[in-house]
């Protein structure tokens, strides 16, 4: 008979430690980036017609809307932010002897992410 | 005491230790013990203190004391920890809780049964298997600095299986191959002497292997010896996908 004691994680492990709660976090906020590319493919299917793409818009502009689109954009900003601080950790770059340091790598990251983004404001924008 | 004890004070602090006897038919519970408060004491002073002049029923595993056999891991206050690299003064005057590693079935007091390790390590292959094995009259596979530091990091592990008790992803499935292994299985692949990775996808980058991973990292933060599996497990990660496109999309090219 095997009388080893056996210790069961419990369901609520998350909330018990701090490391663990800031990964869950990381982990649930990306339902916010799946979440807006739903949405802005209901915003290209609307835009076939002109009618349906104006009533969207109105409905956008709602405070339910605009309430909802901060919600998302700090939980997008949050995974984004957090995504990028680990990238160097499986993008390992060598010259010769010497590994390239994490933060140049992920300073690479973020420099490209603000690249996008204002490209992307350039042509939403203008 | 024929000589002063520079580190003795005089004060006292109580260690809260989980105990479990499976002859008795008591349940597992905590035990306080009042120990001298020493500041050049770690928790592994104590705990032989504890069983040599208070309680000498309590069981534990220590070898070394000086963090490089790897055998006195236990959960301190909820955080895994080698006892011995752990100091009375870090956490005095607070009382001190000791566990055994946590996920890990518990055999009595503090002692975990660590079979599961010790299947999972040969599992992976952790050793080195060249790419084209030469006789010994042909002398020893060279290596340069440059290649040594490809891998040395991941090659520190003294298996002391503290990444695995802060990994709840092994915590709510021990069939996880976890962190140790997993790393220990990259350290090889990135050896510039080996040519094994692909001896090694079958546990590596099986449903247990990394992809089971999550990337908590809380395995790479209590590693005592800076190993940093979690990064190891993110590189074989992108290392294992990169091979397998690049054999779909050139299927007849040799494969490393």
């Amino acid at each position: 008979m095997n009388r080893e004691h056996l210790r069961v994680l419990p369901a609520d492990w998350w909330l018990r430690k701090r490391s663990y709660s800031f990964f869950m976090m990381r982990e649930l906020t990306s339902l916010a980036v799946a979440a807006y590319a739903v949405f802005l493919l209901a915003l290209v299917a609307t835009a076939a017609e002109a009618g349906s793409f104006t009533r969207f818009f109105e409905w956008l502009r709602h405070p339910v809307s605009v309430g909802l689109h901060l919600v998302a954009l700090s939980m997008v900003l949050f995974h984004s932010i957090t995504w990028i601080k680990l990238m160097p950790e499986s993008l390992v770059v060598w010259r010769g002897e010497e590994r390239i340091p994490g933060r140049l790598i992920a300073a690479g990251g973020f420099a490209g992410w603000i690249v996008v983004s204002v490209l992307v404001a350039f042509l939403a924008l203008r | 005491m024929a000589r002063p004890d520079p580190g003795e004070t005089g004060a006292t602090v109580i260690l809260e230790v989980f105990r479990y006897l499976p002859d008795d038919e008591w349940d597992p519970r905590f035990q306080g013990y009042e120990v001298p408060y020493h500041s050049d004491w770690v928790i592994l002073d104590a705990l032989n203190h504890i069983r040599n002049w208070i309680d000498p029923t309590l069981s534990f595993r220590w070898s070394c004391r000086m963090g490089v056999c790897g055998s006195c891991g236990m959960m301190v206050n909820g955080e895994p920890k080698l006892t011995c690299e752990g100091f009375l003064s870090e956490y005095y005057p607070d009382p001190i809780r000791v566990e055994p590693l946590a996920y890990f079935p518990v055999v009595k007091d503090l002692v975990i049964n660590l079979d599961d390790f010790m299947a999972k390590l040969p599992a992976v292959k952790s050793w080195l298997i060249p790419q084209d094995p030469k006789p010994l009259s042909e002398g020893e596979y060279l290596q340069s600095p440059a290649e040594l530091a490809q891998y040395k990091r991941f090659s520190m592990c003294i298996n002391c299986m503290l990444c695995y008790s802060a990994c709840p992803v092994y915590g709510l499935d021990s069939s996880f191959v976890g962190p140790a292994a997993l790393a220990l299985a990259h350290r090889y692949n990135l050896d510039s002497r080996d040519g094994g990775q692909r001896d090694r996808a079958e546990a590596v980058m099986s449903h247990e292997g990394i992809w089971e991973c999550t990337y908590v990292g809380d395995c790479t933060r209590v590693c005592p010896k800076d190993v940093d599996p979690a990064g190891a497990i993110q590189m074989a990660k992108l290392s294992y996908a990169t091979d397998w496109v690049r054999s779909v999309l050139l299927p007849g090219r040799k494969r490393r």
